[in-house]
């Protein structure tokens, strides 16, 4: 089985086609395997490279709670490029791995050649940050005291993933065998390193917008923490694109694969073809007007 | 040529195809005719009505602002719907026309299967309130002392549609055209009896949260005074769904015709199919457990 080495710690990846390279990164219920859909799609044309974030096996589970960190995740990224000898990527996230993706862009502009950000925001919320917080703590000890099953037992039905269950039942069970195969104690340490401790999307906003790699925001309709940090990037970073998809929650290319590849497609096309543009300065006019003429 | 009366004011209409009707309703700065991607795609499988509103030849231009309004706008696509015979029909509609369209499905429930709101909002944001009001009555005034082709030179190139011309220079020159075209006293007065007194999104919450008529809401994701009222819609009708369509302005059936012609085509099967179903209410919760 392919490993790539970060730091010491064996993250294993999967790899797809050739060309131009992708790098999928998964979120917190999942891992690589939510991305066979785009895996299918994109190798046609790309070279597709999925990973297993510390944490979740067969990617190495350290430990130690200071071997997690939003930080170490995002240099997770750019370690499984080196070892595999890529220079520059797309790089595509969803939920935790969008937060990943992002702080990717911040930290590794010269690497990324586009960010496609797919629900990232939870937690961002100033209004229902303590509740955040407090729901990850409740989570952290499930996980630890009555292992995968419980623990991913109360999150199946989780506002923003109900969506899956109503529309694609087959697609929901199997999220849900691959879920509880997960790795109890490296969920536990992802909840408590990375979720509760990165810095919120709004707190970024300078950063975003100095941002200038190529950006697209995925956001389902229904994902609500996800909307207004959406819509706060899409409004202070020049480079990024939102959409915003109908009756959708948090798992946007789980939910919609067909959906999600095609306009994630359109946009990777847009940027290779070298006619991707920045926002229009014009179209920040506060009027319903132009300036000028 | 082919005009429905709606109390004493005639207005022009086209069709196309045959089948379950769709009607179709413009915006302020197009007519018609910038559904002709929409007629050619739809009428494979609907009878697709376009009509020009009130104030857009070859429909009548009543004089008076007060022969303009968000209700008559309203009853306007109910009496076109009438004089067709169609007791019911999938409605869209666009901006003016979306807003239209969502009060369609507040009032007259019966006659819509489903509705399509592309970019509305304008207006809404209390902030901008004041500037949406002074910036209208600018471009009212501007109709009527410089006529169309110069009044629209500062409206054409606005924040949400450079877009358009960025992308599709082609589709911008031909609307750019066609809105020189329009009458300036129709113009005028359906900035000041529609547009200026319309209700804002957030006044209609009441209506919303009970109104069951299929719903979809889409906007431009830099078309920045229709992101928030479509948010809100979404949160507050449980019939509502809500898709923001990357880089993208204003008119995203113009922008993006192959998109929306997709979105929409899935919508509308959705509902014919009568597997169609409102918001989960467990999808309400306020508590994210997880991301």
């Amino acid at each position: 089985m392919p490993y790539a080495s970060s730091n010491g710690v064996r993250l294993y990846y999967e790899e797809a086609g050739k060309g131009v390279p992708i790098v999928f990164v998964h979120e917190f219920s999942g891992d690589l395997r939510s991305w066979e859909p785009q895996m299918r799609h994109f190798s046609r044309r790309y070279r597709c490279i999925a990973i297993n974030a510390r944490g979740y096996p067969p990617s190495d589970v350290p430990a130690a709670p200071s071997k997690y960190s939003h930080v170490i995740g995002t240099d997770d990224i750019a370690n499984v490029m080196r070892r595999l000898g890529i220079g520059k990527a797309h790089v595509i996230g969803c939920s935790m791995g969008a937060y990943a993706t992002l702080q990717f862009g911040l930290r590794y502009p010269g690497r990324a050649l586009s960010l496609t950000a797919i629900g990232a925001g939870a937690g961002s919320d100033p209004a229902r940050r303590a509740q955040f917080l407090r729901n990850r703590a409740v989570m952290d000890r499930l996980f630890r005291e009555q292992g995968m099953k419980a623990a991913a037992g109360v999150l199946q039905h989780a506002p923003h993933r109900i969506q899956l269950l109503h529309k694609d039942p087959r697609g929901f069970r199997e999220f849900w065998v691959h879920f509880v195969e997960g790795s109890a104690l490296g969920h536990a340490l992802t909840l408590r390193g990375i979720q509760t401790r990165r810095p919120t999307l709004y707190s970024l906003g300078d950063r975003f917008a100095r941002m200038k790699v190529p950006t697209h925001i995925v956001v389902g309709d229904e994902d609500d923490g996800a909307l207004g940090p959406g819509l706060f990037i899409k409004r202070v970073c020049p480079a990024a694109r939102l959409s915003i998809v109908r009756a959708t929650g948090h798992l946007v290319s789980v939910e919609e694969p067909d959906f999600f590849n095609r306009i994630t497609e359109d946009f990777l096309n847009l940027v290779e073809s070298g006619r991707w543009r920045p926002r229009d300065p014009r179209s920040l006019n506060p009027s319903t007007m132009a300036r000028k003429a | 040529m082919p005009f429905a009366d709606s109390k004493g004011v005639q207005l022009y209409y086209e069709e196309a195809g045959s089948g379950f009707p769709i009607v179709f309703v413009h915006e302020f700065a197009h007519d018609m005719r910038s559904w002709e991607p929409q007629l050619r795609y739809f009428s494979r499988r609907y009878r697709c009505i376009a009509y020009n509103g009130r104030g857009y030849p070859p429909s009548d231009v009543p004089p008076s602002a007060w022969q303009y309004s968000q209700a008559i706008a309203t009853d306007d696509i109910a009496n076109v719907m009438r004089h067709l015979g169609i007791r019911k029909a999938h409605i869209i509609g666009c901006s003016m026309g979306g807003y239209a369209t969502l009060h369609f499905g507040l009032r007259y429930a019966g006659m819509a299967r489903s509705i399509t709101v592309i970019g509305a909002g304008y207006g809404s944001d209390p902030d901008k309130r004041a500037q949406f009001l002074r910036d209208t009555e600018v471009m009212a005034r501007r109709f009527e002392d410089l006529g169309t082709p110069e009044a629209i030179k500062v409206y054409q190139v606005g924040p949400a549609r450079v877009q358009l011309q960025n992308k599709d220079p082609r589709a911008f020159r031909e609307f750019c055209e066609e809105f020189a075209g329009h009458s300036a006293l129709g113009s005028a007065n359906t900035l000041r009896g529609v547009q200026a007194k319309r209700p804002t999104i957030y006044s209609l919450e009441r209506g919303l949260r009970r109104m069951e008529v299929p719903t979809h809401i889409i906007s431009g994701d830099e078309d920045n005074n229709c992101l928030e009222p479509g948010i809100f819609i979404k949160r507050a009708c449980p019939a509502a769904r809500l898709t923001v369509v990357p880089g993208t302005g204003h008119a995203v059936n113009v922008e993006e015709p192959d998109l929306f012609n997709r979105l929409t085509d899935e919508f509308l099967s959705l509902v014919d199919s009568g597997r169609w179903r409102p918001r989960d209410s467990r999808a309400q919760s306020k508590s994210t457990k997880n991301s």
